[in-house]
C-alpha cells in the first residue's frame, strides 16, 4: 500500500483505518471465540459445579456414613476387646488344660510303664506258677506226711488213752477185788464161827452120847472108838483150819499191802472218799498234783481239799463237783468240759477228772476219782487246731493268686486270646479248681479227725436244706440229662443239727450219684421218718454201680473204684470218707446196695440221722479210719 | 467250672473308694486290677496297721480286710476300724483263706467273710456293688 507515495494522507488514514478495523475484526473474533470458550467454560464450570455440589452431598451423606460407621467401628472395637478379654482366658484356661493334659498324659506314660512291668510281672508269675504248682505237689505230699503223722499222733494218744483206761479200770477192778476179798474174808471168819458153834454142838452130843453108852456097852465102845476117831478127825481138820485161815490171812495182808501200794504209786491222782464224800485215800501222785498231803487230807471233805473253777477262774458249784453228781445219781461221770485246780502255791492247771461210784452189794458205799493234768493235752489240741488254720491258709494263698490271675485273663479283662491259650488257660483253671476243692476236702477231713471242727446245731429245716443243695447241683443233673425226683415227708420236725456238716452230707451223697449216672438215668431222692427219732434218706440211682470186691473199701479214706475212676477223674475219694465220719460220729448210720454188672446196674445210699444232735459226736475227736 | 465272663461297664463306681488290706503282694495287686477295670477307686495297704491309718484318714466306701497279716493281724485291724465314730458302719470284707471252720462269727452285719480261693474275682466285685447298693 506504501506505493502509492503521498496520494492522500487521508488514504493513508483510511487505510491505516481499515488495517485497525480489520484488526479490530480480528480482535473482536478472537474475543468472540474467547467470549465463547469462557462460556463453554463458564458452562463447564457451572456443571462442574454442579457436580461438585452433587459430590459434596454425598460426601456429606458419605460422612453421615462414616460417622455412623464409626461408632458401629467404635462398638465393634469394644466388642473386639471384650473378644480379646474372653480370648485370653479361654488361652488360660486352654494353658490350664494344656498342663492337665500334660500331666493326663505323663500319668498315662507312667501307667503304660507300670502295664509293661505288670506284663513283666505276670510273665514271672506265670514261670513262678510252674515252679509253684512243683512247690504245691511237694507241699501237698509234705501235708499228706503231715497227716499221716498228725493220725499216727492221734492213734498214739487214743492208744496212751485207752491204756490209761484200762489202768483206770484195772483199779476199778481191783478196788472191787479188795472188797471181794474182804467179803470172802468175812465168809472165812464166818465160818469158821460156824465150825465153833458147831462144835459146841458136837460137844453137847458127845455128852448124849456118853449118856447113850450106858445104855449099850457095845454101842458106847464102838461109839467110843468112832467118837475117838472122829475127835481125831475133828482136831485134826480144826489145827488144818486154823492153819489154812492163817495162811490165808497172811496172804491177803500180803495182797491188800501190795495192793495199797499199787494204789499209792499210781501215776495219775487217785482219790477216795466214803459215802459222804469225805476223803479215805489219797495217793502219791494226787498228793503231788495237789500239793495237799494225804494225812491232813484225809477225813477231811473232798471239796475242801479240791476247789474247782472253771475257765475264767468262778468256783464251780458243789453240785456240779464229779463226786457229788456220782453220788447223786450213782453212775460215772467223766470230766467236767474245763476244770481247773489252782495249788496253794497259786500253780493253776486244768484237770481231766473221772469219777465211779464204788459199789458194794448194790449200795454206794464211796467214790473213787482218777484226775490228772491235761496242760500238756490242751498244748497239742491247740497246736493241732493251728495246725489246720495253717495249712488251709499257706495252701490256699497260691492257689488263690493262680485263680484270680486266671480268671483276669480269661475273662479278657487285659486283652483277648486266641483259642489255643484259651484253651491253655481253661486247662490251667480248672485244674487249680480242682486242687482247691481237694484241698477244700482235705481240710474238712483234717478238721473231722483232728476234732478241731468247730460245731455249732441249731434247728433245721432238712427238707429246706436239701432242697438249696439240690438247686445247686441243678446245672450239672440238666447237663447229663437225668429224670431226678425228691420228695421230703411233710410235717418233719425240725432237726437239731449243724448245717454245714448237714450241708456236707446231703451234697456229697447227691453229687456222687449224679457223677456216677450215665446220660439220662434216674435219680430219686426221698426223706422220711426211719423211727419217731431218726430221719432217712434214700437215694437211689441207675449209675455204674460199685464193684462187688470194692464194696468193703468205698468208704476208706482216698479210695474210688476202678469203674468210675476214668470216667471221671475230678473225685478226690474222700467224699464218702467225711459222710461216713459225720454221720456215724453224730450217732447215725449210713449203708448202701449196689449192682455193678448185669443190665440194670445202680446204687441205693442209706442214711439214718437222729433229729437231736446231728455234728455233736459221741467222743470228742474221731478215730482215723 | 463256667466260662467267666468280661466285665461290663461299671460307671457308677468311679466315685467309690475302696481300701485293700492285703499282705501278699501278688493278692493285692490282683484286686487293685480288678477293681480299677471296674472303674473303683482302690486304695492299697499291705498290713493291718498301714491299713487303720488309711481307713480312718481317707474314709473309704469299702474296705476289702485280709485275716493272716504281719504287724497287725486283720481282727486287730477291724476292731481298731470299728472303733472309730466313721468306722463303726463301713462295710468290710474278710477276704481270707482261713478255713471258715476256725472263724468265730464276725462282729456286725456289716462285716462280710469269703474265702479267698472259693471266691473268684469278678463275683468279690459283684459282691462289693450288692453291698454298696444295699
Amino acid at each position: 500500500m506504501n506505493t502509492r507515495p503521498l496520494t492522500s494522507a487521508s488514504d493513508e488514514i483510511i487505510l491505516n483505518l481499515k488495517v485497525l478495523a480489520a484488526e479490530k475484526e480480528s480482535v473482536r473474533r478472537k474475543l468472540a471465540v474467547t467470549a465463547a470458550k469462557l462460556a463453554a467454560t463458564a458452562e463447564k464450570l457451572a456443571v462442574t459445579a454442579r457436580e461438585k455440589e452433587v459430590v459434596r452431598r454425598k460426601l456429606a451423606v458419605t460422612a453421615e456414613e462414616k460417622e455412623s460407621v464409626r461408632r458401629s467401628l467404635v462398638v465393634t472395637a469394644a466388642k473386639l476387646a471384650t473378644t480379646a478379654e474372653k480370648l485370653a482366658m479361654t488361652a488360660k484356661e486352654k494353658e490350664g488344660v494344656r498342663r492337665k493334659l500334660a500331666i493326663t498324659a505323663a500319668k498315662l506314660a507312667v501307667t503304660a510303664e507300670k502295664l509293661a512291668a505288670t506284663a513283666k510281672e505276670k510273665e514271672s508269675v506265670r514261670r513262678k506258677l510252674a515252679v509253684t504248682a512243683a512247690k504245691l505237689a511237694v507241699t501237698a505230699e509234705k501235708l499228706a506226711a503231715t497227716a499221716a503223722k498228725l493220725a499216727a499222733t492221734a492213734e498214739k494218744l487214743a492208744a496212751t488213752a485207752k491204756e490209761k483206761e484200762s489202768v483206770r479200770r484195772n483199779l476199778v477192778v481191783t478196788a472191787a477185788k479188795l472188797a471181794i476179798v474182804a467179803e470172802e474174808k468175812e465168809v472165812v471168819r464166818r465160818k469158821l464161827a460156824i465150825t465153833a458153834a458147831k462144835l459146841a454142838v458136837t460137844a453137847k452130843e458127845k455128852e448124849s452120847v456118853r449118856r447113850t453108852l450106858a445104855v449099850t456097852a457095845k454101842e458106847k465102845e464102838t461109839v467110843r472108838r468112832t467118837l475117838a476117831i472122829t475127835a481125831l478127825k475133828l482136831k485134826k481138820s480144826y489145827e488144818t483150819l486154823e492153819k489154812k485161815v492163817l495162811e490165808r490171812t497172811k496172804s491177803l495182808e500180803m495182797a491188800h499191802a501190795k495192793e495199797e501200794a499199787i494204789l499209792l504209786s499210781i501215776g495219775d491222782g487217785l482219790l477216795a472218799t466214803d459215802e459222804k464224800g469225805n476223803i479215805i485215800f489219797i495217793n502219791k501222785a494226787a498228793e503231788k498234783l495237789l500239793g495237799q498231803k494225804s494225812k491232813i487230807a484225809v477225813g477231811k471233805k473232798f471239796s475242801d481239799v479240791i476247789p474247782l473253777e472253771d475257765e475264767k477262774g468262778a468256783p464251780i458249784p458243789l453240785a456240779k463237783h464229779p463226786v457229788n453228781m456220782v453220788l447223786a445219781a450213782g453212775m460215772a461221770t467223766a470230766a467236767l468240759p474245763a476244770a481247773y485246780y489252782k495249788r496253794k502255791d497259786e500253780k493253776r492247771f486244768p484237770l481231766a477228772i473221772m469219777a465211779t461210784p464204788v459199789i458194794l452189794g448194790g449200795k454206794v458205799i464211796g467214790t473213787i476219782k482218777v484226775f490228772r493234768d491235761i496242760t500238756y493235752e490242751r498244748e497239742i489240741d491247740k497246736a493241732k487246731t493251728e495246725f489246720v488254720s495253717l495249712a488251709s491258709h499257706q495252701l490256699r494263698t497260691p492257689l488263690s493268686t493262680v485263680n484270680w490271675y486266671a480268671e483276669m485273663l480269661l475273662a479278657g479283662d487285659v486283652g483277648a486270646l486266641n483259642e489255643k491259650q484259651q484253651k491253655y488257660l481253661d486247662e490251667v483253671y480248672r485244674s487249680n479248681q480242682r486242687m482247691v476243692e481237694l484241698v477244700n476236702a482235705l481240710l474238712d477231713v483234717a478238721s473231722l479227725e483232728l476234732g478241731t471242727f468247730i460245731i455249732e446245731p441249731e434247728p433245721t429245716d432238712i427238707c429246706t436244706l436239701t432242697e438249696n443243695v439240690i438247686a445247686e447241683e441243678t446245672p450239672q443233673i440238666a447237663a447229663r440229662k437225668l429224670k431226678f425226683s425228691f420228695s421230703c415227708k411233710k410235717d418233719l420236725p425240725l432237726m437239731q443239727a449243724d448245717p454245714r456238716l448237714l450241708r456236707m452230707v446231703m451234697q456229697n451223697i447227691l453229687s456222687n450219684a449224679v457223677k456216677y449216672t450215665p446220660e439220662k438215668g434216674t435219680i430219686a431222692f426221698t426223706i422220711t421218718l426211719a423211727d419217731p427219732k431218726h430221719i432217712l434218706m434214700k437215694m437211689t440211682d441207675t449209675g455204674y454201680g460199685i464193684p462187688k470186691n470194692q464194696q468193703g473199701q468205698i468208704f476208706t479214706k482216698l479210695f474210688r473204684a476202678d469203674n468210675v475212676r476214668d470216667k471221671d477223674t475230678d473225685g478226690t475219694g474222700l467224699g464218702l470218707y467225711i459222710v461216713k465220719s459225720i454221720v456215724e460220729n453224730s450217732g447215725g448210720k449210713i449203708w448202701f446196695t449196689s449192682t455193678s454188672e448185669g443190665e440194670r446196674t445202680g446204687s441205693i445210699f442209706y442214711v439214718t440221722l437222729p433229729l437231736d444232735k446231728v455234728g455233736v459226736p459221741a467222743a470228742t475227736t474221731l478215730k482215723p479210719h | 467250672m463256667g466260662s467267666i465272663t468280661g466285665t461290663g461297664a461299671h460307671i457308677m463306681n468311679i466315685q467309690k473308694t475302696i481300701l485293700v488290706i492285703e499282705d501278699e503282694k501278688s493278692l493285692r495287686a490282683a484286686l487293685v486290677d480288678i477293681l480299677l477295670l471296674s472303674n473303683f477307686r482302690p486304695l492299697e495297704a499291705k498290713n493291718g496297721r498301714e491299713g487303720v491309718v488309711m481307713a480312718l484318714e481317707a474314709h473309704p466306701d469299702l474296705i476289702l480286710l485280709d485275716l493272716i497279716m504281719p504287724e497287725m493281724d486283720g481282727r486287730v485291724t477291724l476292731e481298731k476300724i470299728r472303733a472309730d465314730v466313721w468306722g463303726a458302719n463301713v462295710p468290710v470284707l474278710i477276704l481270707t483263706n482261713l478255713s471258715a471252720t476256725n472263724g468265730q462269727p464276725m462282729d456286725n452285719a456289716m462285716t462280710h467273710y469269703l474265702i479267698k480261693s472259693d471266691w473268684k474275682l469278678h463275683d468279690i466285685v459283684q459282691k462289693i456293688e450288692d453291698v454298696l447298693d444295699a
